[in-house]
């Protein structure tokens, strides 16, 4: 699936309460305060809704950077 | 409106969606105990509205402790009689909780669907006995989605996240409705057509006998459609009708049809004519006092629908549907939950039509003479002091009434109990009966028996003017005098609202003088 980054950034700053721009590609959940466990899954919960994709629960986990949630979107509906 | 939100599942998204009001969220952690301890935040802080969001299949589902409903119930009771000024609402179960045994799990008392069915009617039974404690029922965010689009089971193992982000959002819209139900934002009148509205065909083509309305196929859509008018109506809203129509034969074929649930009686005007409907609703307005942004105007015919919204933007017009079979589950689906959220429905709000019928009569009479207006009444006035069954009707009183109120000091039904209670304050209430109907409480007072004051009197606006007030003024001095004072001490506080109650205290023999705060009078007068 094409993912429109400028767009998936926005909603995960909307999600995680952050300013426009304080999220980048590279950014990862470690180095980011907001983004704590409960964020987490909210941000999770978020994107199957927007995305209408389903995120195996043994995947959530994994899903702790930018850059892993893109090339998850980009995966899932090859 | 400051919220706070507790429950046995994580609720942090739906604090979230509802962040335009003030919201305090409570750990899982701290469910039920927090209901309990007096020291909690949410007893400290009494917040306007507490919502105790349960899960059914956490709280009775397989694993579960026994007794946890229980003691869930308990803590909502507790929590109810401590902080009264504080609106609890409890949710009904969205689901049956989990069960491994087969279909027939109703043996009781193990069954869980059993167990989940007897919560439903316990949160019910709660609000009928605390005047703070409402019910939400959330088989209504079944009205728009599914269960399977609802829930999230892979987020309630991850986190204790039961819904999805479409729960949430159907979650939250739904205590939305509720809030805004508690801060009295509500419709109040329903405007009605009748031809293809509340029955089908025209009666001025087919005749009374041609129109659809029975017990089979269309007709009893719309016969169903007139019963949940009625529940309607009986819950405090009035009904009235504009439709294009000969008066005599809308008024013959209400009272005359033997299929008609709805009555003449049931409606606070029918308005059946050939003015244009806008007029109409503008005039009903009128007539009943209430501003055009309290009415909901319901007709088949878009013209119409299209005519009333551009002249009276204030009033609600929703879409009507298209087929007969729709309309009595998108009325109670889409139109009463969202124009006429009630959590609560008070004896006042049940004879609503009566009282608004009788309203509109006495301003007929009353265009002869006063005094004789007033004397065919027989109004009979009766004062109770301190009756504990009617503090929420006083309090209701004391939020409501802007007109005739010497402080406009709003009280919760928890200070009014608190008065009550006091040894040193008296609560007086006054009923009002003529020959015209009930109006039920109208006036308040309350006054301070050992310092001689009268702190507030206030009078619903729909008795101003026939000397009720004199006569609870006059039932007030007499409690002071029996009390051994010889001067009583009144307040009057303008708020640029009350201006009918600006000279009473000087028409009875008080002496004002100003008080310490700006607009404050202090009136002081001897008691013989």
């Amino acid at each position: 699936m094409e993912v429109d980054h400028a767009e998936l950034l926005t909603l995960l700053e909307r999600e995680l309460d952050l300013d426009p721009g304080d999220l980048t590609e590279t950014t990862t959940m470690a180095e980011t305060e907001m983004w704590d466990s409960l964020a987490h899954l909210r941000l999770c919960m978020a994107l199957e809704g927007e995305y209408a994709v389903t995120i195996p629960m043994e995947l959530v986990g994994e899903l702790t950077s930018v850059s892993a949630i893109i090339s998850f979107l980009a995966d899932a509906h090859e | 409106v400051k919220i706070a939100i507790v429950g046995n599942s994580t609720l942090d998204p739906l604090g979230r969606l509802l962040r335009d009001h003030t919201v305090a969220m409570l750990g899982m952690g701290e469910f039920p105990t927090c209901l309990f301890d007096p020291g909690s935040a949410i007893s400290r802080e009494a917040p306007d509205a507490l919502i105790v969001h349960v899960d059914g299949t956490a709280l009775l589902g397989a694993g579960s402790g026994r007794g946890a409903a229980e003691s869930v119930l308990d803590g909502i009771r507790a929590y109810a009689e401590s902080v009264p000024g504080t609106l609890v609402v409890v949710n009904t179960l969205l689901q049956t909780p989990l069960s491994g045994a087969t279909i027939a799990d109703t043996g009781v008392p193990k069954s869980r669907l059993a167990a989940a069915r007897h919560w439903d009617l316990d949160v019910h039974e709660l609000a009928s006995s605390y005047p703070n404690v409402a019910v939400v029922d959330l088989c209504r965010m079944l009205h728009h989605h599914s269960a399977s689009e609802l829930l999230a089971d892979a987020f309630w193992y991850l986190g204790r996240i039961r819904y999805s982000s479409a729960g949430f959002e159907a979650l939250a819209s739904l205590y939305r409705q509720v809030l805004l139900g508690h801060g009295g934002a509500v419709r109040k009148v329903l405007v009605l057509d009748l031809d293809n509205t509340l029955w089908g065909g025209v009666i001025g083509e087919e005749g009374v006998g041609g129109i659809e309305l029975g017990e089979d196929g269309i007709g009893k859509c719309f016969r169903d459609f007139q019963w949940l008018l009625k529940d309607l109506q009986s819950s405090g809203v009035l009904l009235a009708v504009a439709s294009k129509n000969d008066t005599d034969l809308a008024i013959e074929t209400i009272d005359r049809h033997p299929l008609m649930v709805l009555r003449s009686s049931d409606f606070v005007s029918i308005m059946a004519n050939w003015d244009d409907k806008a007029s109409n609703v503008r005039a009903l307005a009128a007539d009943l006092g209430v501003s055009l942004d309290s009415m909901v105007f319901l007709d088949d015919n878009p013209r119409e629908r299209a005519l009333v919204a551009r002249e009276l933007p204030e009033v609600a017009v929703p879409d009507f549907p298209e087929r007969p079979e729709s309309i009595p589950r998108w009325f109670a689906e889409q139109v009463s939950p969202v124009y006429f959220p009630r959590l609560k429905v008070l004896d006042e709000d049940l004879r609503k039509t009566e009282q608004y019928r009788a309203r509109a009569h006495r301003q007929k009479l009353q265009t002869t003479d006063l005094e004789g207006f007033l004397e065919s009444l027989h109004i009979k006035l009766t004062f109770a002091v301190d009756d504990y069954s009617q503090t929420a009707r006083l309090a209701q009183l004391t939020q409501k009434t802007n007109q005739f109120n010497l402080t406009t000091e709003r009280a919760t039904a928890a200070e009014v109990t608190d008065w009550i209670e006091s040894p040193d304050h008296c609560v007086i209430s006054c009923r009002y009966e003529d020959r015209l109907g009930d109006e039920g409480t109208i006036g308040l007072a309350v006054i301070d028996r050992r310092e001689g004051v009268l702190r507030n009197l206030l009078l619903s606006c729909r008795v101003i003017g026939r000397g009720v007030e004199d006569e609870l003024l006059a039932f007030c001095l007499d409690l002071l005098r029996e009390e051994g004072h010889r001067t009583a001490e009144a307040r009057f506080v303008a708020s640029g609202r009350n201006e009918p109650a600006s000279g009473f205290l000087e028409s009875h023999g008080f002496v004002l003088s100003a008080g310490s705060d700006a607009g404050e009078w202090i009136g002081k007068r001897e008691l013989d």
